[in-house]
């Protein structure tokens, strides 16, 4: 980080929300160099060099993304970690981390430390790489899971590329337990799924576009969780997209295996019938499916069940000028994050609480990181929102260069006034 | 949050409500098909004089854009635009120098730099033409010839125009399409167009594997037997079955297809006795339809050979006139800006 | 302003006509209406002459010169014609003004074939020409006040109405 001139910094008269002790009532807080030193009374002899003034406003934990794609290294037409963690720290995200498809590939102690130090460059916010779990993500061989453990990956995934059969998923389970690095995993039987690149359902036949079915995802989920239960490996299941997926992690953990989910922003958001108009921006991965499936995965995160990740991936222009199938994936998500969150709260389809939770302590447990909490003695991760007020995502103030950002120009509530990470102001609203 | 919802079909008009587009049959209203219909019966008394060719759109150019190979619906659109007195400019672009989206738009921009009128796309992608009316070429009028599975408009239409000549209207029919409803633009484009002129049942014939999930969406009956299925029906549309759909575990053997659902004399007798026979073309003969059938007295499928031209006269002309209308009043807006922005 | 009365018209267009061709070429003659207006006319006018000869329509609509402007018109009529091939023609229209649509319709004949002769015979002549195309017959000149139209109903009773366009 940045040495910034302030080391002791109070935000006043905020209303601190904390999932984890469970607070959540107007206090001050104080903050000296990086560490949370006091909430309520002000300690005896703090010098203060720089008050936020919270009231009317919400004071959270920095909110942690389990999985955003930065582009850097090998992209930098659709963005670069100094940019797209600019986004980031502008929607109060103070831990990030990165997925591993990058060119080349996180799958080396040598790309993992790039990024750290490019990030770190940039001074935004806390960049933690997830690493390969195949040599090149090309699903033949095993990474070098211990090296990149070392080199600061907290668990490794193959993102969405497909291993070749079950015997390697099983192996690099095998390894990474024995290493003690979790692993991420984004079920998708590719066979089941073929060429799709929507969900199947009335829209797809509609549309005439190849549809992924559920079972797809299902299919896959029921395999992991038998190989997971096999090796023993501590597995988390990164952006799933079908209310039946969630109920099959929900009755697994009840059944006393050890794994936890997180949902992506979008797939909170939209549904298939928002491609009716073959809009591209909609061509995600995973793919945005039935509304029953939103309202499961929304009743999810409310329960607790659900971290919520960004899946930020963004593109630049000509990447969505083409017809549905043959356009590039995903959604940029980070310059309007913390708006959509707050607005899910606004419309009454996530309560404050679950989705503050969901974006701090659940991904912190998930992570096994000292992170998320505002608590004395706690890292200075802070974010001071005024959840309620009105913003629309402007074009020209995007920070990422993700031009294919689906709430452009759209009305949003919540906006960031500021975002320290580890007691460095990495935001402030003018 | 959630997003417009907008229909594809909303690109396909212009401000006054008219073509100026022809992308999907769906979502346009009944009475834009009934003209679609009403103009393709006037140029079909064209088609029978001597001099075949009336000066309509003289002086425009028709550019037809093949990005997956048709010989056959290509020269229907270019023997209809010629008909209309337009130039035509023929290119077949292999889909493989043009897989990235970005070559595809910049063969556009040029063409429509070459002062076109008229895009007609034929694309492997389903949204391919809607992709290039909404975002790549807005001032040129955009036919869709069939993209992926999505949409075949003026197939269906002229299939339309077959059964009205045949049958008068649709308010009585039912009307049963057979065979690989999962990939086929036609029939997508058919079930659209049959339901909003109002036909009173249309079914689909299959097997489960070439149906599509949630196929009842479209407002249509699945059935997978033949004796079942065409009971009480007035018109049979059979489908082409591509060879390639017995590779990829959708189909047995094209011998056990056409023993379940083949169009034979046998279970012709299934439908109503006036019953009349289409098919899009090109026929497999004893795989999807037998020869007696197909060239027997029910069978229309030559008629609607011959209504191809006239129908896509109709929508060429209507397009072009649409959005030429549309160009108008764009120009006339530009000009009343202008003025009003000159001091007094 | 009153307008003559079409009955009157037809008469006079009649015997114009009757003087201008003799008696066998007109029985021979195929009288062509251009829609709406000018296939109401024609009805009439071959109803008066008693001719046997087949009644022609023509829709000009695929040959206008103003398509780009106007578009098409959503109720395009098809053209019905006999053989005209080497015969004479009478081409009918109710109004004649600027003679663009006689100019369309002369168009559409010489697609259809070679006719022997076309005479062309307008109920009303409103003057305002912008192209060099007369009647030989004509029911009766009409001077029209600025943004005066006439407008024809028919087809039975076929009138004449003055309007006046906003």
């Amino acid at each position: 980080m940045k040495l910034h001139p302030q080391h002791r910094i109070q935000i006043l008269g905020g209303t601190v929300i904390d999932p984890q002790s469970g607070l959540h009532a107007v206090k001050d807080v104080f903050i000296e160099n990086d560490t949370i030193v006091a909430i309520g009374t002000k300690p005896q002899d703090f010098q203060v060099e720089k008050t936020i003034d919270a009231s009317g406003q919400l004071v959270l934990p920095g909110f942690i993304d389990l999985c955003a794609f930065l582009a850097e290294p090998g992209f930098a037409q659709k963005g670069s970690i100094a940019s797209e963690t600019r986004a980031a720290a502008h929607n109060g995200i103070t831990t990030l981390c990165c997925a591993p498809d990058t060119k080349p590939v996180i799958d080396s102690s040598a790309v993992a430390n790039l990024i750290k130090d490019r990030a770190q460059q940039a001074g935004n916010v806390r960049v933690l790489p997830l690493g390969a779990l195949s040599a090149g993500l090309e699903g033949e061989q095993l990474s070098n899971m211990n090296g990149l453990k070392e080199a600061g990956c907290v668990a490794l995934t193959n993102m969405d590329a497909p291993m070749r059969d079950s015997r390697v998923v099983m192996q690099c389970y095998h390894y990474a337990a024995g290493v003690g690095v979790p692993v991420m995993i984004t079920p998708l039987d590719k066979a089941l799924a073929d060429v799709g690149c929507m969900h199947q359902g009335p829209t797809s036949t509609k549309l005439g576009l190849a549809g992924i079915p559920e079972s797809a995802e299902t299919v896959a989920l029921a395999q992991h969780l038998l190989l997971i239960e096999q090796t023993g490996v501590k597995a988390h299941f990164n952006r799933i997209s079908s209310g039946r997926a969630l109920a099959m992690i929900t009755d697994a953990k009840a059944k006393g295996l050890n794994v936890t989910a997180d949902v992506a922003l979008g797939n909170l958001c939209f549904i298939d019938e928002d491609i009716l108009g073959f809009d591209s921006a909609m061509h995600v991965v995973p793919p945005y499916r039935s509304e029953a499936d939103r309202q499961a995965l929304l009743a999810g995160v409310n329960a607790g069940e659900l971290a919520i990740c960004s899946n930020h991936r963004p593109h630049e222009i000509a990447a969505k000028m083409a017809p549905f199938a043959a356009s590039e994936a995903g959604i940029s998500v980070l310059d309007s994050f913390a708006a959509v969150l707050m607005s899910l709260v606004k419309r009454g389809e996530l309560t404050l609480e679950a989705a503050v939770k969901a974006v701090t302590q659940t991904p912190a447990t998930i992570l096994d990181r000292e992170l998320g909490s505002l608590r004395v003695g706690a890292l200075a991760d802070v974010v001071v929102i005024s959840a309620e007020q009105d913003v629309v995502v402007e074009k020209a103030a995007l920070q990422s260069k993700g031009t294919n950002n689906p709430w452009i120009g759209q009305a949003l509530n919540g906006k960031v006034s500021a975002t320290l990470c580890a007691g460095h102001v990495v935001f402030e609203a003018e | 949050m959630t997003s417009k919802s907008a229909s594809p079909s909303a690109v396909q008009l212009n401000e006054q409500g008219r073509l100026k587009h022809f992308l999907t049959t769906e979502g346009l209203s009944r009475e834009i098909l009934t003209e679609i219909l009403d103009t393709a019966d006037s140029f079909i008394s064209t088609q029978e004089r001597s001099v075949k060719t009336v000066p309509l759109l003289r002086g425009k150019t028709v550019v037809n854009l093949f990005f997956e190979n048709s010989t056959r619906t290509r020269s229907t659109f270019e023997l209809a635009a010629k008909r209309l007195s337009a130039d035509i400019l023929n290119l077949d672009i292999a889909r493989s120098a043009t897989s990235k989206g970005e070559t595809l738009m910049d063969t556009l921009w040029n063409l429509q730099s070459m002062y076109s009128d008229m895009f007609v796309v034929r694309h492997a992608d389903s949204g391919a033409a809607h992709f290039i009316a909404e975002h790549v070429t807005p001032n040129v009028a955009v036919i869709n010839a069939g993209d992926g599975r999505h949409a075949h408009p003026t197939q269906a239409m002229l299939d339309m125009l077959t059964i009205r000549r045949e049958k008068g209207q649709f308010e009585n029919l039912t009307v049963a399409i057979i065979g690989d409803i999962l990939h086929s633009r036609v029939a997508r484009s058919q079930i659209y167009a049959l339901k909003t002129l109002g036909a009173a049942e249309v079914r689909v014939i299959g097997p489960n594997t070439l149906l599509p999930n949630d196929i009842e969406a479209l407002g249509v009956k699945p059935y997978n037997n033949m004796q079942q299925g065409l009971k009480g029906v007035d018109v049979i549309v059979t489908l082409r079955l591509q060879k390639e759909r017995m590779q990829n575990a959708l189909l047995p053997s094209e011998s056990e297809f056409y023993r379940m659902y083949g169009l034979n004399t046998d279970k012709l007798a299934y439908a109503n006795p006036d019953a009349i026979v289409m098919h899009p073309g090109p026929i497999n003969r004893g795989v999807e339809i037998e020869s007696a059938v197909a060239d027997g007295p029910q069978s229309v499928i030559l008629k609607q050979v011959s209504n191809g031209i006239p129908l896509r006269m109709a929508v060429m002309a209507m397009a072009m006139s649409g959005q030429t209308q549309e160009q108008q009043a764009q120009e006339q807006q530009a000009q009343d800006e202008q003025n009003s922005g000159e001091p007094a | 302003m009153s307008l003559p009365q079409p009955q009157q018209l037809i008469a006079s267009m009649a015997n114009s006509i009757q003087s201008l061709l003799s008696p066998s070429e007109l029985q021979q003659a195929i009288v062509v209406g251009i829609h709406t207006g000018g296939a109401w006319v024609a009805q009439a006018l071959h109803e008066q002459l008693a001719l046997t000869t087949e009644l022609g329509s023509l829709d000009i609509s695929f040959y206008r010169d103003d398509f780009t402007q106007h578009g098409l018109h959503p109720e395009v009529k098809s053209s019905n014609l006999p053989d005209i091939e080497d015969q004479i023609l009478i081409l009918v229209d109710d109004v004649i003004m600027s003679g663009r649509t006689i100019r369309a319709a002369m168009n559409e004949l010489f697609d259809f074939g070679r006719p022997q002769r076309v005479v062309l015979a307008a109920m009303l002549d409103v003057g305002q020409r912008e192209l060099p195309i007369q009647p030989d017959v004509c029911g009766s000149k009409l001077d029209l006040a600025e943004g005066q139209r006439v407008k024809i109903s028919g087809p039975t009773p076929l009138t004449c109405n003055l309007v006046t366009l906003d």
